[in-house]
């Protein structure tokens, strides 16, 4: 960057705006916590970094919207123009928010696996089905987009690219929008099946979409009706603006070229000159400017140029190109189509002394007649209706914050207990997959299931196999399910019964013979507690991680009346078969195999061909 | 902006809108929750040993 660039230009105005945008988003997520913990509760709650990742997410959905939702409403209504004056640090909070989203997905489920985090992102959906897009792909996307458009929101870019090409840079946040939305769509509502949640997605969407197409339609309209007509005269092309006694003073209006390109004929006392219709700052309207200071003033940042050579006033060097403008007989401005070399000076058209003072234009534009230019003071009416205004998009968030909140679905329920304080005693066993087989009271056995402490399992001591221990860990239960996280120790049992010991050692299997089972593939770490919900497409590259780092997958089945059983999957010859079941976790499938039933254990030995997706 | 970029504007969302719908009804239609359909077999429980 040159020293000639100030990194950033703050004003009194900037500050109170993005003062409010960051109190919006503490008091969003606040609010999404809030009603989350409220909802989901005990056993049935979400694990904060879950719940952190959908409330970064849902906040920056949200922010995406709104500022989607300013550009039409400004030109559907020139009151909303403040909100739009400092877009550009609404977008970029967008992005730091969007940011952090992505960070805590890319952090837990997409870490701490075998592959790298990259890896993952690109390769965990590999199949194309509305149940399994690759949705984190176009969230990727989206954010590189975003990216790219929070790095050149700084007005060294635009100086560097010019008005128009930054312009059509930043017209790629549509391209970003729409990504989002299958992100979302492909995603989240993959998994959630609220029907407030859906309403209110689709809500947004359609919003957005209704503003936009209303905001288009005006503008097609505004250009038609700005069309003049061109009469040839002395040689060249002019093209007519209506009588000049018309204009209003201080005031620009619209005049439409056949080209499509618009003008700006600005009146400035009894002088009337005609200048190119866009701002070189940001490609803003400049015939929905006024007259401030002598300069024409846009809409949109307040930059100025001086109507008769379109040059901004010193030390600015912007120049507009100009147009040279006469009247006919009638008393009608002709402007020529012929555009003079930008900032060129072209003799404007004086009115006489008496001449009307624009009658037809003020009556247009009396109801609306205060003009915002962000670094000036605002009136008492416009700083009502911005605050307003303000006010009620950061409430419709925040409603529809709530509503993502509170429309959740229950990640199911799951005992946790994380202190480590657990210490259980019995037999140390490898196959399928390392666990601690017990005996119950009432003479039942049950198995604890380990795993590591990230997306591994442990490896158990060879002398130990077989013998009775006590081993420690973080205990996870869920339908029947127990899990021993970070499971150690591995003491020798020295009080466990030698007959207790012969019991758990002579534990039957039970061949229930061929069965076809309809469920979804899941890591048993998560599934039984360690993140909630562990199931479902959204925890896709998680359970996949899981389940290739080491951890026992498992199927599990819903009943009719929500009852869930598991069964963990082994090989025919029953061994880990982690890798060849991994590709379909999180995935609606059929699985065939043999059950055999092992203490409290179900054991599905597959052959991976026979799993299948539905 | 620019008379092209206006239109572009303009063209871009009268196609973006019923890709975005269509795009959102695709994804409702074509949803599917692993645990529906499920076919749970009646195996012995601690419970009912």
């Amino acid at each position: 960057m040159s020293h000639a660039f100030v990194t950033v230009q703050w004003n009194r105005r900037k500050y109170a705006y993005d003062a409010m945008l960051i109190g919006g988003i503490a008091a969003y997520l606040a609010v999404f916590e809030a009603v989350t913990r409220a909802v989901l509760t005990g056993p049935q709650a979400i694990t904060p970094e879950v719940l952190g990742m959908r409330a970064w997410g849902s906040c920056a959905f949200l922010m995406l919207t709104a500022i989607l939702c300013l550009g039409p409403l400004a030109r559907l209504n020139a009151r909303f123009l403040p909100l739009v004056y400092n877009r550009r640090h609404f977008g970029v909070i967008f992005f730091v928010v969007a940011a952090n989203h992505a960070r805590q997905v890319l952090g837990f489920y997409h870490a701490y696996g075998p592959v790298s985090t990259i890896d993952s992102l690109l390769t965990n959906d590999a199949v194309f089905t509305a149940a399994s897009a690759p949705f984190q792909l176009f969230g990727a996307a989206a954010l590189i987009i975003f990216l790219v458009m929070a790095a050149t929101s700084h007005d060294f870019w635009q100086k560097l690219l010019g008005a128009r090409q930054w312009k059509s840079l930043h017209m790629l946040v549509y391209a970003g929008y729409a990504l989002v939305v299958a992100h979302v769509a492909f995603g989240a509502l993959q998994f959630e099946t609220s029907p407030w949640l859906v309403v209110a997605f689709v809500a947004t969407v359609v919003l957005v979409v209704t503003l936009h197409l209303l905001a288009a339609r005006r503008s097609t309209a505004s250009d038609r009706a700005g069309v003049g007509q061109v009469i040839e005269l002395d040689g060249s092309s002019w093209i007519s603006a209506g009588p000049a006694a018309a204009f209003a003073v201080d005031r620009a209006r619209r005049l439409v070229m056949p080209t499509g390109e618009n003008l700006a004929v600005v009146r400035h006392g009894n002088q009337i000159s005609a200048v190119h219709g866009v701002c070189a700052h940001q490609g803003g309207p400049l015939a929905e400017g006024r007259v401030r200071n002598g300069c024409l003033t846009c809409p949109w940042h307040g930059w100025e140029y001086r109507p008769a050579d379109g040059q901004s006033p010193p030390p600015f060097t912007e120049k507009l190109p100009t147009h040279r403008v006469r009247l006919d007989a009638a008393g009608h401005l002709l402007v020529e189509l012929t555009a003079q070399p930008a900032g060129t000076a072209c003799e404007p058209v004086t009115l006489g002394a008496n001449a009307a003072s624009g009658a037809a234009d003020a009556a247009v534009s009396a109801a609306s007649d205060e003009f915002f230019v962000g670094y000036l003071s605002m009136s008492r009416s416009a700083a009502r209706f911005s605050l307003a205004a303000g006010s009620s998009v950061a409430a419709a968030v925040l409603l529809l914050g709530a509503v993502f909140a509170a429309s959740q679905r229950t990640p199911g329920e799951s005992l946790q207990n994380a202190d480590y304080g657990v210490r259980r005693t019995g037999l140390l066993l490898p196959s399928p997959y390392p666990h601690l087989r017990t005996l119950n009271a009432d003479g039942t056995f049950s198995t604890l299931i380990f795993t590591g402490w990230t997306k591994s399992n442990v490896d158990l001591p060879a002398t130990k196999i077989g013998h009775a221990v006590v081993a420690t860990g973080n205990l996870y239960e869920r339908a029947g399910l127990s899990m021993l996280e970070g499971a150690g120790g591995f003491d020798a049992a020295t009080d466990l019964p030698a007959p207790d010991v012969e019991r758990l050692l002579s534990v039957p299997s039970e061949d229930l013979g061929e069965v076809a089972l309809r469920g979804e593939i899941v890591d048993s770490k998560c599934y039984a507690g360690r993140m909630r919900p562990g199931v479902g497409h959204g925890h896709r590259a998680c359970a996949e991680l899981c389940i290739r780092g080491g951890i026992p997958p498992v199927l599990v089945t819903t009943g009719p009346d929500g009852r869930e059983t598991h069964y963990l999957l082994a090989s025919t010859a029953d061994g880990p078969v982690n890798e060849a079941v991994a590709p379909f976790a999180a995935e609606p499938v059929e699985v065939r195999g043999r059950l055999i039933r092992r203490g409290d254990l179900n054991v599905l030995q597959v052959d991976p061909a026979e799993i299948r997706r539905r | 902006m620019t008379h092209g970029q206006r239109t572009a504007h303009r063209l871009l969302w009268l196609v973006l809108a019923p890709l975005l719908l269509l795009l959102i009804a695709a994804a409702l239609l074509g949803r599917t929750d692993p645990a529906e359909g499920s076919t749970p077999v009646a195996v012995p429980t601690r419970e009912t040993r």
